[in-house]
């Protein structure tokens, strides 16, 4: 049997994990992965994951799906990792059920503190969707065109700010939205104590109120459709939704029917209800944005940064390294 | 006395109001903008009303017999050829130093910070990749700001709030200035300082004679590698065939403006900036709509038509 060092603790090198979508750039977490395990690094899909899962003991994910299927037919499956906070793409259930721990980063306070691309990448929407940055940029470029009124925006000043979720994005946001003179109100029922500029305001009220609606909480079976038709009823006219969260919390068909008849001033977005599963070009959505100025969608990039991509891959992997230490020295 | 006679050709459809100001004391030819009108028209007017974007040149003055004064809703002048119209006795108007309002018009700051913002994250790349059907986010592996140091160059109305805006990012801010300023969490720096020590600069200052071309090889030589540039003041602020040739090298890892040089011209596309656009993902161009929201384009144009008013019966410029 091969063996790796791990400061003085030995780790059995036959343990064998398949790690998908891991950006090129990740140095160290590659490095530990590779001195600790017998590791493969491959780019799956949903059908390639189920054909090749069966003899790995641990499985390091991307946010992609990771369902009962999947859980059916890996045998040897004992970890499944993801280097996010979210673990809604996996199900946690059949993970119950076959005794698979799941790890994430969820819990890791002092790097998560550093890690700010998400609340940063939300900014950058909702400041695009104001100000129509893609179309702008392409009536210079491709269109041989320079009329500002042509993209006359909204400043964010004087205007309020509303977060869902008052965690540890959410508070970032709200710093962010003070910095530029918004007015900040958000709704969390799980936190007693805001910063002296914000307002706590129940979910009615702050739909009733804000001129920015930005989510900031995980996916589950109560955030789920959070903005339906009944919210869309209640928020202002001119609104603009911006979410960085996951697609699902909101009931994309009322926003595309609120976007269509203007009774929004647009949204930002970086998740879909639909990239789980693969194919977002026929997304109603997507096809919207494509000739209207108000919808900005990005691919999922709200973590994709160097430094934080870093940070939560070694994150991630040392705690992979961690719960193998601890149930190899427990058998 | 008899009633003054203004063209105007800034389009006042959002601000009824400031038409009814100046209609109420003159007799306003309202157009739409045209530089070939303006030369043909401007000999018959007391005053013109335009917008940045519409020129103001010497062959424009040259007809201008009767004009007295000049009007623009904007704090930048550079549209006007300024020594002619001195030379001729022409006042210019313009909202530079209404400070209490300016004050309330954050707009091209904002603006600063979401070119800012998608230089870090490669946004125009990754967003035109969705509309083009596909979800793959690894080739848009952007930089946080949190940690980095941001350059404020110009520490005055609009660099005052990007230093607020780097602060409240987690960036490390240093502010460079002639004019002394304290403001807590900012280290004022001499411009070499600014340049090698930052890994994204702002520019925040206004066009003159000696802040042409203030960066060239020789200042982009003293920048760390893979800096980040905004410039939302003028784009002769920069030589941007060193620009390009640092964008093309890497030394500038992204490039976001919303001024070029010579934006006025008819056709764009021969601006070496914009072909450059064509083919690399490194730039983000927006066209001059720094100052423009809705709410700033009212305030400063009914503001401007009651200026223009109480200058042509007074000789006075009035300010707030």
């Amino acid at each position: 049997m091969i063996s790796g060092m791990l400061g003085d603790i030995v780790i059995d090198m036959s343990i064998r994990i398949a790690c998908n979508n891991m950006p090129d750039h990740i140095d160290e977490g590659r490095k530990m992965l590779i001195d600790n395990f017998s590791v493969d690094f491959v780019s799956w899909n949903r059908s390639q994951i189920i054909e090749h899962i069966a003899p790995y003991d641990a499985f390091i994910t991307s946010i992609s799906l990771f369902d009962k299927e999947i859980f059916d037919v890996a045998r040897q499956l004992k970890v499944v990792a993801t280097p996010s906070t979210g673990t809604d793409h996996i199900d946690l259930v059949a993970a119950e059920k076959r005794q698979v721990a799941v790890l994430s980063i969820k819990n890791e306070t002092e790097y998560l503190a550093k890690i700010t691309s998400t609340a940063e990448q939300a900014f950058a929407l909702l400041l695009s969707v104001m100000r129509k940055l893609p179309f702008a940029f392409e009536a210079v470029r491709t269109h041989n065109r320079w009329v500002s009124a042509d993209f006359r925006g909204h400043s964010l000043s004087g205007k309020t700010l509303g977060i869902i979720g008052y965690g540890r994005l959410g508070k970032m946001m709200a710093r962010y939205g003070e910095a530029f003179g918004m007015n900040i109100v958000a709704y969390d029922p799980y936190v007693d104590s805001f910063a002296p500029y914000v307002m706590s305001l129940t979910f009615d009220e702050l739909l009733r109120c804000s001129d920015v609606i930005s989510l900031h909480v995980h996916l589950n079976d109560t955030t789920r459709n959070m903005l339906n038709k009944q919210a869309f009823q209640l928020m202002k006219k001119n609104v603009v939704i911006i979410n960085t969260s996951r697609g699902a919390l909101i009931d994309e068909s009322e926003l595309l029917l609120a976007l269509k008849e203007h009774r929004i001033l647009g949204a930002g977005l970086d998740v879909l209800a639909s990239e789980l599963y693969g194919d977002i070009s026929d997304d109603p959505l997507v096809q919207y944005a494509k000739d209207h100025d108000n919808v900005v969608i990005s691919p999922h990039i709200g973590g994709v940064t160097f430094e934080s991509q870093e940070l939560a891959y070694t994150k991630i992997v040392s705690m992979i390294i961690e719960w193998f230490d601890k149930h190899n020295k427990r058998e | 006395m008899m009633r003054p006679k203004i063209l105007c050709m800034v389009d006042l459809s959002l601000a009824p109001e400031a038409l009814e100001i100046i209609r109420e004391h003159a007799d306003v030819d309202y157009l739409p903008q045209e530089s070939h009108r303006l030369v043909e028209l401007i000999s018959d007017y007391d005053a013109f009303w335009g917008h940045i974007d519409l020129k103001v040149d010497k062959q424009v003055l040259n007809n201008a017999k009767r004009l007295k004064a000049i009007n623009t809703s904007s704090t930048g002048t550079d549209h006007i050829d300024k020594d002619e119209a001195a030379r001729r006795g022409i006042q210019i108007l313009s909202i530079a130093r209404d400070y209490r309002l300016l004050e309330t018009f954050t707009a091209t700051a904002e603006c600063a910070w979401m070119l800012m913002l998608a230089c870090h994250r490669k946004l125009r790349s990754a967003t035109k990749s969705v509309l083009e059907g596909s979800w793959e986010s690894k080739s848009y592996v952007g930089e946080q700001l949190s940690g980095r140091v941001l350059g404020v160059l110009g520490v005055g109305r609009l660099g005052k709030m990007t230093v607020e805006y780097g602060k409240a990012f987690g960036m490390k801010v240093l502010g460079c200035d002639l004019k002394p300023f304290s403001i807590p969490g900012v280290e004022r720096v001499d411009f070499d300082t600014l340049l090698s020590a930052s890994d994204a600069i702002s520019i925040h200052i206004h066009m003159e004679k000696r802040n042409y071309h203030l960066f060239n090889d020789s200042t982009f030589a003293k920048m760390k590698d893979n800096i980040i540039l905004v410039n939302t003041s003028r784009g002769d602020i920069i030589d941007e065939s060193s620009l390009i040739k640092n964008l093309d090298s890497g030394k500038i890892a992204a490039f976001g403006a919303d001024v070029i040089h010579d934006e006025w011209r008819n056709d764009i596309s021969k601006s070496n900036l914009i072909q450059y656009a064509h083919n690399h993902e490194n730039v983000v161009i927006t066209p001059h709509i720094g100052g423009c929201t809705t709410k700033s384009i009212v305030d400063a144009r009914i503001f401007s038509a009651k200026k223009l008013i109480h200058f042509l019966r007074t000789g006075e410029e009035l300010t707030q």
